[in-house]
């Protein structure tokens, strides 16, 4: 099978903020093959976690609703399919972990029941057998006396004994896709190294993929295969890890990656990008980054711009570049 | 655990030696003498008052009669009626409870589910028409009094169209009135707090992880968003029995039911110090024991307020 796992075209989901509806993720196009490693990067608000929750459809609504495109897992558009189809997905084929541990678990419910629910849902497993499982999942994630954990309760927790206690639950159905939707954001350091070993670990022996949403350049080059930057609702550049951080095409990736820190400008003041994302609800014509961006000409604020093929698997959605504009009828300059 | 039960059963005792303090002090600033009242516009000699002040030990000290009352409560035995001549307050006490007891019984199982079921239909249905019922139902049923509400019952169902009888509580026809009337006001404020515990507790990220799970909206509800919502549901349906415990004036009044609410009402009209004081210390008790069976429940809901001993 060489069709992707998971092909997303043109997405469009929509928010109603104050009365007026706005697109918060707006043409959203991209695939996650089997067993690939995906990063979705941006910076907070530009629609990274709509997106996740699109695929999932489990957008709240109100006030959201997908309001077009095809979301294709394994073959099938999950958009068609009705509430009692997609529940026999989420959880199973397709699962998620969120970015705070703090309060993404129960408080009144225990490790074990919590676990052992997924478990029950989907597999058929009796609160016994799961909770047996659940022992086993715990261990997985490198939990130290998982048999005493099963019966403890959230509060009990670390945040990343938490955050280990949501992969074991994410992981639990084998599914094919882990959504991770910053995963590891609310923990400190030394705890978000171990987690996103953890998640390496599991995606390589069970050859699952992983669409890992995350703000966190370093995680994105550690972890991902392929990463694709998003800004203000668009997919402005995508393409290999390797490539992306040595050649970035994107005027708005190049400003990210020149906004990392690094040894070697210690000392320095740190490089930012000028402006700030626009508001969700602007009217926004031509290229979203055009506002911010050190190249912009004529075209760029009259005209989007669209992802175009620049290498294997590199795309980017940006003017420059391009001699003639083949339909727009207007030259550069 | 044991512990923590002891020293809770020892500040319900503390509780009701000082309500009786209070109770029995705020009794005797009640203007109007007592054995007045009793004799009513009769004109007894200076002698017979003397005796009766005596017999009632209101020729005491203060004191000494609070010692006495205190002494007879313990042993459970209130004293006589001032009013009601010859019966024993225990007497009058004791059956109009059972009559209140019934009632909240019967009306209490109905504020539970009724009240639980709307709030967390309307906490479902959030901004739908099925919200907007609820909250139209318990802002309607919180603002109107509860005596124009029961008014209106008894005149088109009781009077108009002769569906239910008026008066009386042995069949279960003349149950139906009092123990509604009684069960509404309760129902609704607890089924608009249930509404805001439900819709705080479905904003939460467990939520999400439960949808993402595969999880059915109903399982979402009972399995998830439910269950956190106990604690403070519990600590108001405490409070609730509590109070329907208390009796109620109005519905006692309108439905003619011999209940601790009138009982009391009357006790203070009449100057009936002993029965005053006995409604008083039994409410006291009712709370007390209310809020230590919630205590202990929290428990129960919520690992996090787990009984422990340090």
């Amino acid at each position: 099978m060489n069709r992707a796992l998971l092909e997303v075209r043109n997405l469009k989901t929509c928010f109603r903020v104050e009365g007026r509806e706005v697109a918060i993720a707006d043409g959203i196009t991209f695939h996650i093959n089997r067993g690939e490693v995906v990063g979705l990067v941006g910076e907070s608000g530009c629609g990274k976690s709509v997106t996740a929750l699109s695929i999932m459809n489990l957008v709240p609504d109100p006030p959201g609703k997908i309001r077009s495109g095809q979301i294709i897992f394994e073959d099938e558009d999950l958009l068609t399919k009705s509430e009692k189809q997609l529940r026999k997905i989420r959880g199973n084929h397709i699962s998620m972990i969120f970015q705070d541990p703090m309060t993404s678990l129960n408080p009144v419910q225990s490790i074990g029941r919590q676990i052992s629910e997924t478990l029950e849902q989907h597999q058929g497993l009796n609160r016994k057998q799961g909770m047996d499982m659940a022992q086993t999942l715990l261990k997985l994630v490198g939990i130290p006396s998982p048999k005493s954990l099963v019966s403890e309760y959230p509060h009990r927790l670390s945040g990343g004994m938490k955050q280990r206690v949501m992969i074991a639950m994410a992981v639990s159905c084998n599914p094919k896709l882990m959504i991770a939707d910053e995963p590891t954001t609310a923990l400190d350091v030394t705890i978000q190294a171990q987690i996103l070993e953890i998640m390496k670990e599991l995606q390589k022996s069970r050859g699952m993929a992983i669409l890992l949403i995350t703000h966190d350049l370093g995680i994105v080059a550690e972890i991902a295969e392929r990463v694709m930057v998003m800004y203000a609702g668009k997919i402005v550049e995508s393409a290999p890890v390797s490539r992306l951080f040595a050649n970035p095409q994107h005027p708005y990736t190049k400003g990210l990656l020149s906004a990392v820190p690094c040894p070697d400008t210690v000392g320095e003041r740190l490089r930012t990008i000028k402006g700030t994302i626009p508001r969700s609800g602007d009217h926004l014509v031509g290229c979203r980054f055009h506002p911010r961006c050190e190249y912009t000409c004529e075209i760029c604020i009259k005209h989007e711009p669209f992802l175009r093929e620049v290498g294997a698997n590199s795309y980017v959605s940006c003017w420059q570049g391009i001699e003639r504009y083949p339909g727009v009828g207007l030259n550069r300059e | 655990m044991l512990l923590t039960l002891a020293r809770k059963l020892m500040g319900l005792i503390g509780m009701v030696l000082v309500m009786s303090l209070i109770a029995f002090c705020s009794v005797k600033l009640i203007p109007g003498d007592p054995i007045m009242t009793m004799l009513g516009g009769t004109h007894a000699t200076q002698a017979t008052i003397d005796r009766l002040r005596h017999l009632y030990g209101l020729d005491l000290p203060l004191w000494r009669q609070y010692l006495h009352y205190l002494n007879g409560f313990f042993h459970g035995d209130m004293g006589l009626s001032y009013f009601e001549i010859g019966q024993s307050v225990n007497e009058i006490i004791g059956s109009a409870f059972l009559t209140t007891l019934k009632l909240a019984l019967l009306a209490f199982p109905f504020v539970l589910f009724g009240g639980i079921g709307l709030g967390i239909a309307a906490a479902h249905n959030k901004d739908r028409w099925a919200d907007a019922a609820v909250s139209t139902l318990t802002v309607l049923v919180s603002s109107v009094p509860q005596i124009a509400i029961g008014s209106v019952l008894i005149l088109v169902l009781g009077l108009k169209l002769h569906w239910l009888p008026v008066a009386g509580f042995d069949t279960v026809s003349e149950a139906v009135l009092p123990v509604f009337l009684t069960a509404l006001w309760p129902a609704a404020s607890l089924a608009k707090l249930c509404r805001a515990c439900m819709l705080e507790e479905l904003g939460k990220g467990y939520i999400l992880t439960a949808r993402a799970k595969g999880l059915s909206n109903l399982q979402v509800l009972f399995k998830h968003a439910f269950p956190n919502t106990l604690v403070p549901l519990s600590t108001s349906a405490g409070l609730i029995f509590g109070h329907l415990l208390e009796g109620s004036f109005i519905s006692e009044t309108l439905f003619n039911l011999p209940g601790l609410g009138r009982v009391s009402i009357n006790a203070i009209g009449q100057r009936d110090y002993p029965v005053i004081l006995a409604t008083v210390l039994l409410a006291t008790l009712i709370y007390g024991m209310m809020s230590f069976i919630v205590d202990m429940g929290y428990a129960l809901f919520d690992s996090r307020l787990g009984v422990s001993d340090e």
